[in-house]
């Protein structure tokens, strides 16, 4: 299936939209639009969006590390709308504690 | 028992994740499902960076689902240099709890990979990784 990303700009919030897989054979691209990202647009808010990522592998893991030491000096990190097994993964690896979590509803 | 043979490379990753999806999804509930999917992704991708990558070979991965009554199993064979991976050692709760400043990603892919099984056995059958997985229908049968 593959990885879909829709990068929108929303004021300072900028939001990636995840759709698909991320393993060890997509998280270079999503790797590659973060720091596209990062390093041409104006943003207090990084909206992680991903009610269709269906398969986070640990692989995705480490990126959401990377992006998270990459923007969070200037901006806020947000999962957003993540799907039940994806978080299932995020609380047994101790990110659920670290990271923000959010549904949309409450942006 | 179903059997596939793949090419050892970061593409088949999503092919063996359906292959293993397929067999295991009418009789694992969802929850189940998805945990030995990612077991057997982490497996595979540990083979392929790790096992063929690193030393610059090519390979194969032969992944062999099997469901019998009462269990579901995956073997997954590959004949890059011996590596076992169910007793390498796993992050700590210290490690897991850590600030995101100070967190290393290694070892996270293990945890999946026992987390997602009941039994992970490792052997070196002649030149070959034998990796199974193996889980338990008691409590993630999927409802009739």
């Amino acid at each position: 299936m593959g990885l879909m990303i829709d990068t929108t700009l929303d004021g300072e919030q900028a939001n990636i939209a995840l759709t698909g897989e991320l393993d060890a054979s997509t998280v270079a691209q999503f790797k590659r639009e973060v720091a596209r990202v990062a390093a041409t647009e104006r943003f207090s808010v990084l909206c992680l969006r991903m009610q269709e990522l269906g398969f986070l592998a640990s692989a995705g893991l480490g990126a959401l590390l990377e992006v998270y030491r990459t923007v969070s000096p200037r901006a806020a990190v947000v999962l957003v709308d993540v799907t039940d097994d994806v978080r299932a993964t995020l609380e047994k690896t101790g990110f659920a504690k670290r990271m923000t979590l959010r549904s949309s509803s409450e942006l | 028992m179903q059997k596939r043979t793949f090419p050892a490379e970061l593409e088949s990753l999503a092919p063996i994740r359906d292959f293993v999806r397929a067999q295991a999804a009418p009789v694992l509930d969802t929850p189940a499902v998805y945990k030995l999917v990612l077991a057997v992704d982490e497996l595979s991708t540990n083979v392929v960076i790790h096992g063929y990558g690193k030393r610059g070979i090519a390979g194969h991965l032969d992944v062999a689902v099997s469901i019998q009554d009462g269990f579901v199993s995956v073997t997954l064979e590959d004949q890059a240099p011996p590596f076992d991976a169910s007793v390498a050692a796993l992050p700590t709760p210290e490690m897991l709890s850590a600030p995101l400043e100070d967190r290393h990603p290694g070892g996270l892919g293990l945890m999946l990979i026992r987390d997602g099984v009941d039994i992970f056995h490792y052997e070196r059958a002649g030149d070959r990784n034998r990796n199974t997985l193996i889980k338990h229908l008691a409590d993630c049968r999927r409802p009739e």
